[in-house]
C-alpha cells in the first residue's frame, strides 16, 4: 500500500458510494446491516495489506480483540492486515447509538467482554464517570504523536486520559442545483429554501444533535443551552419544520440522486461519498453549515474490564500509524487528524479533499456539543418531530 | 320399517321447481352423450331413455362412468358430444341452478354450518318461498323421511342413515320432476341399508318423481329398479328391466356381473349351440350372443342351475365331474365348490332339502340343463374370468 | 413431559407482557439508565398520550385496517382460484412461489421496493421513456409506499390460511348449493363464504397484529410521512433510551391493536347471529312420531 494506485482508489470509492458507515441509526442502521453484509463479504475475499513489519509486536499480546464499533466505520482490510502483522483476530459488534452503546456497557458492568469501543466525545465525561472506561498509558501508544496537537486534549477529555482522536468531521448539506435554484450559504438559507423550495423534498439528519444544532446555529443560539426558553422556541420550530421534512436520513449521500432529494442535511463524509457516486457532479452543491456549526469527534477508548488491554493499546497505535490511516481515511472519508495527512492524501490523489480537511477559518466556526441536563428532552423533541413530520 | 310412516304429505307430488327451466314430467334422454377427461373417455356415446316417473338404476364397476352420468344430468360437467333432454327439453347450457333436478351427493355434502331444518329448506329459500310456506313444506319433508326430531341437529351431530335422510329430504322438498341419487346407501350398514331400500322405493313410488339411483351393488339395483342400466366403461351393456337383465344377459359381462356365474372357456360349434372344451362338451338351447364358429367362446351357468351328484347324470345334461372342494351353508341354501381336473371351481348352491350329502374330497359330477346354458363369444373373457386374487397380485407386483 | 400450554402461554406471553406494563409505570432516571421502577407512576402515559405520536397512532391503525383489508381482498379470489381452478402440480408451484419471498429476508425483500420504487428506479423511469409522465415519479417515502410495502409484506400470511380452508373446504358444498337452485353469488355468500370464515379470521389476525406492530417496511419505505408506531416504540428503546416510555407507548399500541381486533370480533359476531337469525326456519308443531 505504500504506493496506491489511481485504478485502486476508484475502486475504494465505488465501494464507498454503496456504503453507510458511521452512526447508523434507526433506518440507517438496519438498511447497514444490510448493505454492509454484502460489502463485507466482498472485501472479505481482497487480499491482506503488504505485510511490512511495523513496530515490534509485543511479547504479551493476547490473540484477540473485541470492538463494540459502529457499523462500517473502518477499511475491513485493515483489520485483516492488524492480524497479520500482529497477531490477535479482532471480531466486532455493531451498535446504532452512543446511549445505545453506553446503556449496554452500563448494563454488562464491566464484564461485556469489549476491549475498544467508540464513543463520540460529549459522551465521554461520564463515561468515566461511571468507571466504563480506562485510564490511557498513552506511553503505550507511540504512535499518538502522530496527531495533530489541535486534535488532542479535548475539552471531554484533558490530557487524553481516556480518549484518542479516531476522526472527526462536521456537517452541512448536499443541493440539487437542477431543483433548487436559491443559493444556500449559511443555515438560516438551509432552514428558508426547506420551508419554501425544497419543501417536501428535504432529508434532515436522522440524529437529534444535529437537527437541534440547525435550529441554534441558525438563530446564533448556543447549541449547548440548557435554557428552557431557548427549548421550548426549538421544539416550536420542530413542529414547524416537520411538515416540509420527507426523511429523516441518517446517510442521504450515496442515495441523495437515487431518492432525488432537492436538499439534504448530511455529514461531511457521506457527502463526499454521495460525490464520489454522482454521475454528474457539477450539478450537486456541497455547503457547511455557517455562521456556526458542528465539530464532532470520534475517539478509541478502552473498556473498563477489557480482557485483552495490549492488544486494544496495539490496534489503537496501529491505527495512527500515517499509511493505515490514510487508508482509513479513504474509506470512511473523515479527517483522522494525523499531523500530513492532506498532503498524503493529495498526494495520493485522493477527489474532494475540501470536504475532509477544512481551513482554521472554518474550523474557528466548529463547536463541540456536550451533554447535559437538556439532553433526554432535546431526544424527546426530536422524536416528537419525526412523528409529527407525518401528519 | 312400517310403509305407513313414509305415507307422503298431500302436495310431495311432482310439480316441479317454479322458475326453473323443466317443471315438466321428469322424461330423461341421453342421445350419443360422451364425456371425456383428457384420455380418458369416462362415458362413451351412450343412450338412455327414462320414462317419467321411472326408478332407473345405473349399475356398474367402480370408474365405469356412473358419477359423471348423473353430473352432465345435474349440470356439473357438460357432455362433449350428444344431447340430454330432461322432461323433453334440450338441457345443453342450462347451469345447474336452472335445472329441475335435484342431486342426492355421494358422501350427503350438506352444509354444516346449517342445522337440518335449514340444510332443507335452503333450496326454497333461493325460490325466495314465502317463510311460513317453507317452515310447513320443511316439516312435512322431515316427517316424511322421520327426522322431524332431530329438525335442530347439526349435520356432524348425526349418524350416516340420519344424515342420509336429511340429504334426500333437501332435495325432495324441491319437487323436482328427476331426483338424482349417487350411491345413496353406500356408506350406511346392511341393515339400515335394506331398510332404507324398501323407504326410498316406497317413497318414489308416491312421490311419482323420476329417480336415477347409482349403485354399485347388484343386489340393490334388482330389487329397487324398474329397469337397471348396467355400464363398462363408459358404455351402456344393457338396459333392461331386472329380470330380462337377470336371465336374459346381452353380455358375458353382464351375465358375470348380475349374480354369480360359472363360466366355461371352450371353442364354438354348431352356430354357438355347443361349446367344447378340454375333456367337456356344452349344449346351448338359448340365443348365443356373439358367439363365432371355430373361434373362442364361453359356456355359462349360474350356481343355482346347478345339480350335483355322486353318480354320472343322465344323458343329455351338461355335466363335468371334479372333486368336491367344499360345501357350506349360505342360509337356506347349500353351496358347494367343485374343483375339476383343469384346477376349475364351479359352483352349485342348491336349495337345503334339494341338496344330497357329498364328503369333500370325493369325485362328484356337476350338470345342468342346456336351456340355462348361456353361451357369449370370448371378447369379455379377460373381465368375467378375471380371477380376483390373481388381480391382486398383479396390481401389488405392478 | 408437554407442559401444559397454559405454563407455555405464560412464559412467553403473559410474563414480558406483564413485565412491559410494569416498566411502563417507571421512569428514566439519567442518561446511563433506561429505567428505574423504585417511583411508580402514570406519568408515561401522561407523556405518550401529550405528544404528536397519538397522531402516529391513528394513521398506524388507518395503514393497518386498509393493509389488513386490502391483503383480504387480494388474496381471498387468488387463493380461491387457487384452490378450485388450479390443477394440483401447478397449484404446488403457484403456492411455491407465494412463499418463496418469505425464504428471503424481511429486510431485504422491503429495500428491493425502495429500488423499484425510487424516482430514479425502474417504475420511474419507464413511466417516463413512455411518456406517461414528465418528471421523476416520488413513490417512495410517502404513506402509499408503506402502504404498498405492508401489502407485499403480509400478502402470504393472508393466502396461506384462506387457501387452506378453502381447498378443504368439499368441492360438493358449492354443487349441493348449485344443485338446490343457488346461482354463484348465492351459492359464494351462503356456503363458501361462511365455511371460509375460520380461515377469514387466521388471516385477518395474521395479517393484521404484525402488521400494526411492523416497523421495518415504514422505516424503508416510509420516510417522515410513512411513519409507524413500531418505529416510534422501537425508538424510544434504541435512541432515546427511554423504556418506560417506550413500555407505555407499546402498552398503548397492544391495548390499540387487542381493542380493534374486539371491535371487529363483536361486529362479526352480530353479522353472524342476524345471518342465524334471518335463516332460522320455523316448524310447524307436529304430531309426536312414533320411532
Ligand atoms: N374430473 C375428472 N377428471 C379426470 N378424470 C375423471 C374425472 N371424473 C371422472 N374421471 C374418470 O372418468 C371415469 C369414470 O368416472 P366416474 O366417477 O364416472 O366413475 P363411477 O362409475 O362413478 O365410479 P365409482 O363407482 O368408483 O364412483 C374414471 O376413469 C375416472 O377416473
Ligand atoms: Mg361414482
Amino acid at each position: 500500500m505504500s504506493e496506491p494506485d489511481e485504478d485502486l482508489k476508484i475502486l475504494a470509492s465505488v465501494e464507498s458510494a454503496q456504503r453507510i458507515s458511521r452512526r447508523a441509526f434507526m433506518s440507517g442502521s438496519v438498511v447497514a446491516a444490510f448493505s454492509g453484509s454484502i460489502l463485507l463479504s466482498a472485501c472479505s475475499t481482497s487480499s491482506p495489506g503488504g505485510a511490512a513489519n511495523s513496530s515490534g509486536a509485543s511479547p504479551t499480546l493476547e490473540d484477540q480483540l473485541e470492538f463494540f464499533h459502529w457499523a462500517q466505520y473502518d477499511d475491513p482490510k485493515l483489520f485483516k492486515k492488524f492480524t497479520n502483522e500482529l497477531g490477535p483476530v479482532t471480531h466486532i459488534d455493531t451498535y446504532t447509538s452512543n446511549e445505545n452503546a453506553i446503556t449496554k456497557l452500563v448494563a454488562a458492568q464491566g464484564s461485556s467482554g469489549y476491549d475498544i469501543v467508540v464513543p463520540t466525545g460529549p459522551y465521554i465525561p461520564q463515561m468515566v464517570a461511571n468507571n466504563l472506561l480506562q485510564e490511557l498509558d498513552l506511553s503505550k501508544i507511540p504512535n499518538f504523536q502522530n496527531l495533530e496537537t489541535v486534535f488532542t486534549n479535548q475539552p471531554w477529555d484533558p490530557g487524553n486520559a481516556h480518549s484518542v482522536c479516531k476522526d472527526w468531521g462536521t456537517v452541512g448539506w448536499i443541493v440539487d442545483k437542477n431543483q433548487i435554484s436559491t443559493p444556500i450559504n449559511t443555515w438560516k438559507d438551509f432552514i428558508n429554501v426547506a420551508m419554501t423550495e425544497a419543501s417536501g423534498n428535504v432529508s434532515l439528519l436522522d440524529a437529534q444533535n444535529e437537527v437541534m444544532g440547525v435550529y441554534f446555529w441558525a438563530n446564533g443560539i448556543d447549541w449547548t443551552t440548557t435554557n428552557q426558553a431557548d427549548l421550548d422556541a426549538y421544539e416550536a420550530w420542530t413542529l414547524q419544520m416537520a411538515p416540509h421534512v420527507k426523511a429523516f436520513e441518517s446517510y442521504p449521500g450515496y442515495q441523495f440522486a437515487q431518492l432525488g432529494y432537492g436538499l439534504s442535511h448530511v455529514w461531511n463524509g457521506d457527502a463526499r461519498q454521495g460525490f464520489n457516486s454522482f454521475k454528474d457532479p457539477s450539478r450537486y452543491a456541497w455547503g457547511i453549515g455557517s455562521p456556526n456549526t458542528e465539530l464532532w469527534m470520534d475517539n478509541w477508548t478502552i473498556v473498563q474490564g477489557a480482557p485483552h488491554p495490549e492488544a486494544a493499546y496495539a490496534f489503537i497505535n496501529f491505527i495512527l500509524d500515517p499509511k493505515n490511516s490514510l487508508q482509513d481515511m479513504e474509506f470512511h472519508g473523515y479527517n483522522t487528524g494525523i499531523t500530513g495527512l492532506k498532503e498524503a492524501a493529495a498526494a495520493a490523489k485522493v477527489p474532494y479533499l475540501d470536504m475532509v480537511f477544512f481551513d482554521p477559518a472554518q474550523l474557528a466556526t466548529m463547536h463541540a456539543q456536550e451533554i447535559n441536563s437538556a439532553f433526554d428532552r432535546e431526544v424527546q423533541i426530536f422524536l416528537n418531530m419525526k412523528n409529527a413530520a407525518g401528519a | 320399517m312400517r310403509a305407513s310412516s313414509a305415507t307422503l304429505p298431500p302436495d310431495m307430488s311432482a310439480e316441479g321447481r317454479a322458475g326453473s327451466v323443466g317443471a315438466g314430467d321428469g322424461s330423461v334422454e341421453l342421445v350419443g352423450v360422451t364425456k371425456r377427461f383428457g384420455t380418458v373417455t369416462a362415458v362413451d356415446a351412450i343412450d338412455i331413455r327414462v320414462r317419467p316417473g321411472e326408478f332407473l338404476s345405473l349399475l356398474g364397476p367402480s370408474g365405469c362412468g356412473k358419477t359423471t352420468t348423473l353430473r352432465m344430468l345435474a349440470g356439473f360437467e357438460d357432455p362433449d358430444e350428444g344431447e340430454i333432454r330432461i322432461s323433453g327439453r334440450a338441457v345443453q347450457g342450462v347451469p345447474p341452478h336452472r335445472r329441475d333436478v335435484n342431486t342426492v351427493f355421494q358422501n350427503y355434502a350438506l352444509f354444516p354450518h346449517m342445522s337440518v331444518s335449514e340444510n332443507v329448506a335452503y333450496g326454497l329459500r333461493q325460490m325466495k318461498t314465502d317463510k311460513t310456506e317453507i317452515g310447513r313444506r320443511v316439516g312435512e319433508a322431515l316427517e316424511m323421511v322421520k327426522m322431524s326430531r332431530l329438525a335442530n341437529r347439526k349435520p356432524r351431530e348425526m349418524s350416516g342413515g340420519q344424515q342420509q335422510r336429511v340429504a334426500l329430504a333437501r332435495a325432495l322438498v324441491n319437487r323436482p320432476s328427476l331426483l338424482l341419487l349417487d350411491e345413496p346407501l353406500g356408506a350406511l350398514d346392511r341393515k339400515l341399508r335394506e331398510e332404507m331400500q324398501i323407504e326410498l322405493k316406497l317413497l318414489q313410488s308416491q312421490v311419482g318423481i323420476t329417480f336415477i339411483f347409482v349403485t354399485h351393488d347388484q343386489d340393490e339395483a334388482l330389487s329397487m329398479s324398474d329397469r337397471i342400466a348396467v355400464m363398462l366403461d363408459g358404455r351402456v351393456e344393457q338396459l333392461a328391466d331386472p329380470d330380462t337383465v337377470y336371465d336374459h344377459p346381452r353380455s358375458a359381462f353382464v351375465a358375470g356381473f348380475i349374480g354369480k356365474q360359472n363360466f366355461f372357456e371352450g371353442t364354438s360349434r354348431d352356430r354357438g349351440s355347443v361349446v367344447e372344451g378340454d375333456g367337456w362338451t356344452f349344449r346351448s338351447s338359448l340365443e348365443p350372443i356373439g358367439a363365432v364358429d371355430g373361434r373362442a367362446a364361453l359356456a355359462a351357468v349360474r350356481p343355482e342351475a346347478v345339480r350335483v351328484s355322486a353318480q354320472q347324470p343322465s344323458d343329455g345334461r351338461n355335466a363335468i365331474s371334479g372333486d368336491l372342494a367344499s360345501s357350506s351353508h349360505l342360509g337356506d341354501v347349500i353351496q358347494f365348490v367343485v374343483l375339476t381336473p383343469d384346477r376349475k371351481e364351479v359352483i352349485a348352491r342348491l336349495p337345503r332339502p334339494d341338496a344330497p350329502h357329498l364328503d369333500v374330497g370325493g369325485r362328484v359330477w356337476c350338470s345342468w340343463e342346456a336351456d340355462h346354458t348361456h353361451v357369449f363369444g370370448a371378447e369379455q373373457v379377460e373381465i368375467v374370468l378375471a380371477d380376483p386374487a390373481r388381480d391382486e397380485a398383479a396390481a401389488i407386483a405392478g | 413431559m408437554a407442559l401444559p400450554a397454559w405454563v407455555w402461554f405464560l412464559c412467553f406471553f403473559t410474563l414480558p407482557v406483564l413485565w412491559i406494563v410494569y416498566y411502563s409505570f417507571g421512569y428514566k432516571p439519567d442518561i446511563y439508565h433506561p429505567i428505574a421502577t423504585d417511583k411508580l407512576s402514570l406519568g408515561s402515559y401522561h407523556e405518550a398520550f401529550s405528544r404528536a405520536f397519538v397522531h402516529v397512532f391513528s394513521q398506524t391503525l388507518q395503514i393497518s385496517i386498509i393493509g389488513t383489508s386490502l391483503c383480504l381482498l387480494i388474496a381471498f379470489p387468488f387463493a380461491y382460484w387457487l384452490a378450485t381452478r388450479v390443477s394440483p402440480r401447478w397449484r404446488g408451484v403457484l403456492l411455491g412461489l407465494v412463499v418463496v419471498p418469505f425464504f428471503v429476508n424481511f429486510l431485504i425483500r422491503t429495500v428491493g421496493w425502495l429500488i423499484l420504487l425510487s424516482p430514479a428506479g425502474p417504475v420511474s423511469s419507464l413511466l417516463q421513456r413512455w411518456g406517461l409522465r414528465s418528471e421523476p415519479l416520488h413513490l417512495l417515502q410517502t404513506r402509499g409506499a408503506v402502504q404498498l410495502g405492508v401489502v407485499y409484506n403480509y400478502l402470504a400470511l393472508m393466502i396461506l390460511p384462506l387457501f387452506v380452508t378453502l381447498d378443504r373446504l368439499d368441492p360438493a358444498m358449492r354443487e349441493a348449493s348449485k344443485d338446490l337452485g343457488a346461482n354463484r353469488v348465492k351459492t359464494f355468500r351462503q356456503i363458501t363464504l361462511p365455511l371460509a370464515a375460520p380461515g377469514i379470521v387466521a388471516g385477518l389476525l395474521l395479517v393484521f397484529i404484525p402488521l400494526t406492530g411492523d416497523y421495518i417496511t415504514a422505516l424503508v419505505l416510509g420516510g417522515a410521512k410513512g411513519n409507524m408506531a413500531g418505529v416510534v416504540v422501537a425508538s424510544q428503546f434504541t435512541i432515546a433510551q427511554d423504556w418506560a416510555l417506550g413500555a407505555a407507548q407499546a402498552v398503548i399500541l397492544i391495548a390499540m391493536i387487542m381493542g380493534t381486533v374486539a371491535v371487529f370480533g363483536l361486529f362479526a359476531i352480530a353479522i353472524r347471529a342476524i345471518v342465524r337469525v334471518s335463516r332460522r326456519i320455523t316448524l310447524p308443531p307436529v304430531a309426536e312420531e312414533a320411532v
